[in-house]
């Protein structure tokens, strides 16, 4: 069919009648143009701006509990009552939870422990998965296919479970912890890394340097990975966002770190009882949970939009 | 062709004896000895060494491992060192549950998300759509057990005064009563659904509009079919492949990631069955199940493959 | 707006099979308006030929689907259309799509495309006949087997279970020329039916809808970017160009006495049989145009040999020829006094009022 038409002219399943409206003999006005896109963009800009809100929020929480006049997250307050629900009034801005401890302050060192926890891992999955996958996409050949093996050994197994079996064996300590929810990532870092990698090693540059007998290490350190890295960028935040919610899940299992380290996960398996009678015991944390989880795979979805429609195909 | 069958094969042993090693290794990390916790605190020292020999604990890995994967080849997959049954018994009693649970939740979700992706998909940006986006969007964000303890809340709780009110936890068998069965797994499957509905329906929308812009249909507007007969018969099945293919493979993954949900909703699945292993330190069990599911999971994964070649002609015959 | 342009005369009296009037289809785009079809007016009378001409881009594919009333939801059409004594275009869509496949077909350009991959090509005979005829599945079938042999396919019965892509390209033609007449048409719009196609194939197939037209009686407008296809299947021919129509008329008058220049440029470049090898053709220079908020002036005039300053400021309106029916849109035509001094004066100054070169080319024998 023609080739005149942009991609505005969407499919033809349904001819509307038209009722004989004048024609325009000039150009409509810019705002006269309508194209559906225009409040999705605003809604998404909205969002994005939300989102880095929210986390410069839980950061700085997280950056300056210590300094902040808030309770210890173990101490029992004294002069309230054990599941006390939020009140605006000091001291205690979100109540208290079934020991009658400060519900905001487990919230704080709860989030503290979710995000290093998460950003140790989303980093050491980025840097074994770019390594594993930069390294099969750039040697081909039998490196390629022994990691290709490893890789789905890995996803196999789903992401709980792996979990499981780790915390079955191992000590329930952060730096535990963190590997194993690091090996979850690594399948996909390196395909994408691996795919990034082979895309990229036709490229002129690359060819240049090779040209010029530069060795492997240097041509990948210096030619492939920066544009590997940007590429890779906003699955680390959908990564991100996931690791939160498999941390809470394992904390919800009470397989996580153990108490009186608060997590918010623990928090919400702790106010499962009392679900009837105080349901802010269980959707506060909930709902910090949501939003950081939501908030991360909005930061994602724009990097995705800025950086990479190639490894992501084309937007849904 | 058969080269790549006999390639496909071998990439999928391999990677079952990588899975299998590394749970052989598993036991080496356990801190602490394995003894103590089938025999208990008080075991004499004469028992614990008779407990690894019986278990082959201080034999080297290679040897252990060689081992495994003979007994796996007989269908042992070990025992239990709580209940000191084997550990196949375990699974096949928690097998029905898990089973039940995904099979239905799959199928909930295709036949919602179906609709919902047609619809979308031949009205985009409506305002259904754009409202779809929010919500689905929401619920990719939020964890399953908070969908779940949302809806418990909601359900159980709230509609409590009423005649109708859904169990929270609870199981009875299908074969034992079929009503009750499915009045406790309503809940679970949905809680799960809600994550699984806005994947399926975003993915077909994606493919379906990339369909309606072929030159077939308009082809088939121009002999006059009707709008709902192009949308379902004629449109859909050109763009459901990948949504076939995302649904088999879902399904393979649930059946070990179903694990919050059994939990929460004290169903007695595999879920549940490992978590309930891992804390009672019964490592045979986790291995056993892991394993399975590993297995389970790359055979399902591999039909899928050949599947989709069967069900998009032109596939099949590229691959001729 | 442009006065109604004389039409070609119905002859015999007969009230016409199709006719179209001042008719317009324009498209919203972030970049402009989009002026695919400007002011078309034609009659086709029933059992006749008219054949569309013209490069991609200038509207002749759109026309067939705004007549049809298959355009996408952002356009916007206005004129009149007239079928068989009913306004196509007071039609609700249930009432068009009676209509559609049954009095009137369409075949497109590339019956790969045109053809669902993943259903049986039985499968999409029987639905237009169960959908339009009322049949039953197994007198379905038996009539599109009927059909298939009709369109020269071999083996009809082992065709019906094939999948399109099992087909070789002119049978996916057939089959799709098969879907079209399935239910005998009044009208038969053949949007390019061969270009993709091979060359042996392509005189095939216009074979085949030329005695499937004569068998029952069905119009055809034939749609094409070559010429020479149209010199002896169609009786009237009409040369659009950048949405309008340019040239129209019987075809011999078009080609004995042209008028517009981009018709005769059309009409050099075509490759014959008389030349000698090695004959230059004579390409018409420039790109087809993008009609997007057209300018005052003629639309042909950037490419045009014969272009002067009128040409760039003023719209030329459709003007009778000396034939009856025959009609173009130029200030300047071939074959005038006006034209020829036109052409003389840009041969002399080196370059046409638009700025374009021109050289003196080789006259072509008609």
């Amino acid at each position: 069919m023609s080739t005149t038409f942009d991609a505005s002219v969407t499919g033809v399943i349904a001819p509307e009648e038209t009722d004989g409206t004048s024609f325009p003999t000039t150009s409509p006005a810019p705002d006269g143009a309508v194209t559906p896109v225009a409040p999705l963009v605003r809604h998404r800009q909205i969002a994005l701006w939300l989102s880095l809100g929210w986390i410069g929020i839980v950061v700085f929480f997280v950056v300056f509990a210590g300094l902040l006049p808030i309770p210890r997250y173990d101490a029992i307050i004294e002069g309230l009552k054990p599941r006390a629900a939020p009140h605006l009034g000091f001291p205690e801005l979100l109540g208290t939870d079934t020991l009658g401890r400060s519900v905001a302050s487990r919230l704080i060192y709860g989030a503290r422990q979710s995000l290093t926890i998460g950003v140790a891992s989303t980093a050491l999955a980025m840097l074994a998965g770019l390594t594993i996958g930069s390294l099969a996409g750039y040697f081909r050949g039998p490196i390629d296919a022994a990691v290709s093996v490893l890789l789905d050994a890995i996803l196999s197994i789903p992401g709980l479970l792996l979990l499981l079996a780790i915390a079955a064996v191992g000590q329930r300590n952060i730096p535990t912890i963190v590997v194993g929810l690091a090996i979850l990532g690594v399948p996909t870092f390196a395909r994408l890394a691996r795919a990034t990698t082979l895309s990229l090693v036709d490229r002129e540059h690359v060819m240049a340097a090779k040209a010029m007998g530069a060795r492997h290490h240097r041509i990948i350190l210096r030619e492939l990975l920066p544009d590997v890295v940007l590429r890779i960028l906003s699955y680390a935040f959908f990564f991100l966002a996931a690791i939160i919610v498999v941390e809470a899940s394992l904390s919800f299992l009470r397989l996580g770190i153990p108490p009186p380290q608060p997590s918010w996960g623990a928090m919400i398996n702790d106010g499962r009882p009392d679900l009837q009678t105080h349901p802010y015991l269980v959707f506060i944390p909930a709902a910090c949970i949501v939003f950081t989880v939501a908030a991360f795979t909005v930061i994602g979805d724009w990097l995705r939009r800025r950086f990479d429609a190639v490894s992501f195909g084309a937007a849904g | 062709m058969p080269r790549l069958i006999a390639r496909r094969l071998a990439h999928i042993v391999l990677v079952l004896l990588v899975v299998s090693f590394a749970l052989t290794f598993l036991v080496n990390l356990t801190p602490g000895d394995p003894a103590y916790s089938i025999l208990g605190e008080q075991a004499t020292d004469e028992q614990v060494a008779q407990v690894h020999k019986d278990l082959h604990l201080d034999d080297s890995v290679p040897s252990r491992y060689g081992r495994w994967l003979s007994d796996i080849g007989e269908g042992n997959f070990g025992t239990s060192y709580v209940t000191k049954r084997p550990v196949m018994d375990a699974i096949t009693e928690a097998l029905p549950a898990t089973a039940e649970l995904v099979l239905l939740t799959i199928l909930l979700s295709l036949a919602v998300a179906i609709p919902i992706g047609v619809y979308t998909a031949y009205r985009p940006d409506s305002r259904f759509d754009r409202f779809w986006v929010l919500v689905s969007s929401l619920f990719v964000s939020l964890p399953s057990f908070v969908v779940a303890l949302v809806l418990v809340y909601i359900f159980a709780l709230l509609l409590q005064n009423f005649p109708i009110h859904f169990p929270v936890t609870g199981w009875e068998r299908l074969t034992d009563s079929p009503g009750e069965n499915l009045w406790y797994i309503t809940l679970p499957v949905i809680a799960l659904s809600l994550q699984q509905i806005p994947q399926f329906a975003r993915l077909l929308r994606a493919d379906m509009i990339a369909t309606l812009h072929e030159d077939y249909i308009l082809a088939a507007r121009s002999k006059g079919v009707s709008t709902r007969r192009i949308l379902f018969r004629h449109a859909l099945r050109p763009s459901s492949f990948s949504l076939v293919t995302l649904a088999g493979l879902n399904l393979g993954h649930l059946i070990g990631g179903a694990v919050i949900i059994e939990t929460l909703f004290a169903l007695p699945g595999i879920g549940s069955l490992t978590v309930n292993s891992v804390l009672s330190k019964d490592i045979a069990v986790v291995q056993g199940v892991v394993m399975l599911v590993a297995i389970v999971y790359v055979v399902v994964n591999t039909l899928v493959d050949v599947t989709y070649g069967y069900l998009d002609p032109r596939v099949r015959v590229r691959k001729a | 707006m442009t006065s109604p342009a004389p039409l070609p005369p119905s002859g015999n009296g007969e009230a016409p099979l199709l006719r179209v009037l001042g008719l317009k289809t324009w498209f919203r785009t972030p970049r402009g308006v989009v002026h695919a079809v400007d002011d078309v007016s034609f009659r086709l009378k029933r059992g006749d030929t008219l054949g569309i001409v013209g490069e991609s881009g200038s509207g002749k594919s759109m026309l067939a689907r705004t007549i049809m009333g298959l355009v996408p939801r952002n356009a916007i059409t206005q004129g009149d259309i007239q079928f068989d004594g009913r306004d196509l275009r007071s039609l609700s869509n249930e009432e068009l799509r009676k209509i559609w496949g049954c009095e009137i077909s369409m075949v497109f350009q590339d019956p790969t495309t045109a053809l669902n991959p993943v259903m049986r090509v039985g499968t999409q005979i029987t639905e237009s006949l169960e959908l339009h005829t009322g049949l039953d599945r197994r007198d379905a079938r038996a009539r599109a087997v009927e059909l298939l042999g009709q369109v020269g396919i071999p083996e009809p019965e082992r065709r019906m279970r094939n999948h399109p892509h099992e087909l070789s390209g002119g049978m996916r033609q057939r089959v799709w020329i098969a879907i079209a007449i399935a239910c005998s048409p009044k009208l038969l719009f053949a949007d390019e039916p061969t270009t993709a196609l091979d060359v042996t194939i392509q005189r095939q197939v216009l074979d085949l809808l030329t005695s499937l037209q004569r068998q029952n009686d069905m119009a055809m407008v034939l749609i094409t970017h070559d010429l020479g296809v149209l010199a002896r299947r169609a009786s009237h021919i009409m040369v659009m160009y950048g949405g309008q129509v340019v040239e129209a008329g019987v075809t011999e008058a078009l080609f004995r006495e042209t008028r517009h220049p981009y018709t005769a440029s059309l009409l050099a470049s075509t490759p014959r049989l008389e030349h000698s090898s090695h004959t230059r053709l004579a390409a018409i220079p420039g790109r087809p145009v993008d009609v997007i908020d057209p300018q005052p002036g003629c639309r042909f005039a950037p490419r045009c040999r014969h272009a002067q300053p009128r040409c760039l400021v003023e719209d030329p309106e459709l003007v009778a020829a000396p034939k009856p029916g025959h009609r173009f849109r130029c200030f300047y035509p071939v074959g005038t006094p006006e034209g020829d001094e036109a052409l003389e004066e840009n041969l002399t100054k080196g370059k046409t009022a638009a700025g374009v070169s021109v050289r003196a080319q080789t006259e072509v024998r008609t």
